[in-house]
């Protein structure tokens, strides 16, 4: 099991209202949900673009968050690797610049050895000069996930990781990610569309509409138990597997 | 499209080019090189030249340094204030340059709303080369936020957001990340903001006068020469006319290559 959460946050974005509680033991936590339901929003907040209007983040021992106590830490403290879903690679940097770009207070040479061990580790090397915009949609996922563990992150949260990858490359992403996912001294946290994104990881299912928390559990106690019709609907394709 | 589609297209298409291109073509024309030579030649015109290139590089310096934040700022909020800051930025593309001239007077005049207290410092804003680049800030700088602003808005809050959690403070975020990602559009923006500058008359005239050596741009040299030899007019408004096509092909040079 790796790091805890706990989770009790209010905010508003625009129109949108975020009110969710949610408390797990370790993760990887999974965010399911319709469009607009506030995944994205969610991941947001965790990373620390959203400013709370009031309630509590802590992972493992780590206030984040506490509105009452007046805490909420800025992004750049956090120790987050976050990958939004268009990967957010900066376009005017090589592959070993983006990855490198979180170690700026190294020295230029073991910035450039721990890009490249980085890249090695997630079988990117040869990407090393290239320019994001020469890169596969795959690989771009590839540069992106190097960056983001390039700061030994506590918390990695993903966006929709597997969405925009073709078939082929996707169940290699999958495992990929799966093994970042195992470390104990990190929490990651998901959000999907792809029910056979929860197979592959096996992670606690967070379940949101319009902001809130409808349902949370482990993949199997989901998809037996609810009614709700989203999750049935999101569960279908397993009976058709099985 | 057929092909005869394609060619009652082009007829309005041809038309606009050739008002445009028409007039710059007669003024090659209708100017000989030894009216340009003669031109160069004159004290009044190689200082209006330099006159005119140092204060519109100084107040371009002034817009990008003023302007950049404010558009960044600009972009990223779309609440009522923000609005309303916007119509201020506005303001200055769609008044008259006379009437900038009179309202750069009542501020910084003698008898305007800074000007008493500027006096007491000893100092005197009107009809000096200060006064020249105030006015080509106020018609540049609206152009450069917002094409700047535009620019920023543009940028991907991920990318920010990106690069906070990778350790960058908002400022490191900022010069970093959104600058080069916006580079095109500012660029392209502090073209316009030059140009703009270079061709700025009428707040410069009524603010900053027309003193040679001090206040007398390329534009109010063309004015002045208009008055008293016509063939000198030609040629420094031809010199103008150079060093315009010299910018855009800067702008050529640098804009389009960072977007792509």
């Amino acid at each position: 099991m790796s790091v805890a959460l706990q989770l009790e946050l209010r905010a508003s974005v625009g129109d949108f209202q975020l009110d969710v509680k949610v408390s797990v033991p370790g993760g990887p936590v999974a965010l399911i949900g319709p469009n607009g339901s506030g995944k994205t929003t969610l991941l947001r907040a965790l990373a620390g673009a959203v400013v709370p209007d009031a309630g509590r983040l802590v992972v493992g021992e780590r206030v984040l968050v506490d509105v009452e106590a007046q805490v909420v830490v800025p992004p750049e403290q956090r120790g987050v690797g976050y990958l939004p879903q268009g990967y957010g690679l900066f376009e005017h940097l090589s592959v070993q610049d983006n990855v490198a770009y979180g170690l700026y207070r190294l020295p230029k040479e073991s910035r450039e050895d721990r890009a490249r061990d980085l890249l090695a580790a997630l079988g990117a090397e040869k990407l090393l000069n290239a320019r994001p915009a020469a890169l596969s949609g795959g690989q771009k996922q590839r540069v992106a996930l190097a960056r983001a563990l390039a700061i030994e992150p506590g918390l990695l949260l993903l966006d929709e990781p597997t969405a925009a990858l073709d078939v082929s490359v996707r169940q290699e992403t999958r495992e990929l990610l799966s093994d970042q996912f195992g470390r104990p001294d990190r929490l990651a946290v998901v959000a999907t569309h792809d029910v056979r994104d929860l197979l592959a990881w096996d992670p606690i299912v967070v379940c949101l509409e319009e902001g809130r928390v409808v349902a949370q559990g482990s993949v199997e106690a989901l998809r037996r138990e609810s009614t709700h019709p989203f999750l049935v609907e999101f569960f279908s394709p397993l009976g058709a597997m099985a | 499209m057929t092909r005869l589609d394609s060619r009652l297209s082009a007829i309005p298409a041809w038309v606009l080019l050739l008002l445009l291109a028409l007039p710059v073509v007669g003024l090659v024309f209708a100017t000989s090189p030894s009216d340009l030579a003669h031109a160069l030649s004159l004290d009044s015109t190689r200082s209006a030249l330099w006159l005119s290139m140092g204060t519109t590089t100084l107040a371009l310096f002034l817009v990008v340094v003023l302007g950049t934040p404010l558009a960044w700022r600009l972009s990223r909020k779309r609440d009522s204030p923000s609005r309303w800051v916007m119509l201020v930025v506005e303001l200055p593309v769609v008044l008259p340059p006379t009437v900038l001239g009179i309202a750069l007077l009542e501020t910084f005049g003698r008898q305007g709303l800074l000007g008493p207290g500027l006096a007491a410092f000893g100092m005197s804003v009107p009809f000096t080369t200060t006064a020249v680049i105030l006015a080509q800030v106020m018609v540049g700088a609206p152009l450069y936020v917002l094409t700047a602003t535009a620019g920023f808005r543009a940028v991907d809050d991920d990318l920010i957001l990106v690069a906070r959690t990778l350790g960058a403070s908002p400022s490191r975020a900022f010069l970093s990340v959104a600058i080069p990602a916006a580079g095109a559009s500012l660029v392209s923006g502090a073209g316009l903001a030059w140009a703009r500058a270079l061709g700025e008359f009428g707040a410069t005239l009524m603010f900053a006068g027309n003193l040679p050596g001090k206040t007398q741009t390329l534009t109010l040299a063309v004015f002045q020469a208009l008055e008293q030899d016509l063939a000198q007019a030609r040629a420094i408004a031809l010199i103008l006319v150079c060093v315009a096509v010299l910018l855009l092909l800067l702008l050529r040079a640098f804009g389009p290559r960072s977007s792509s």
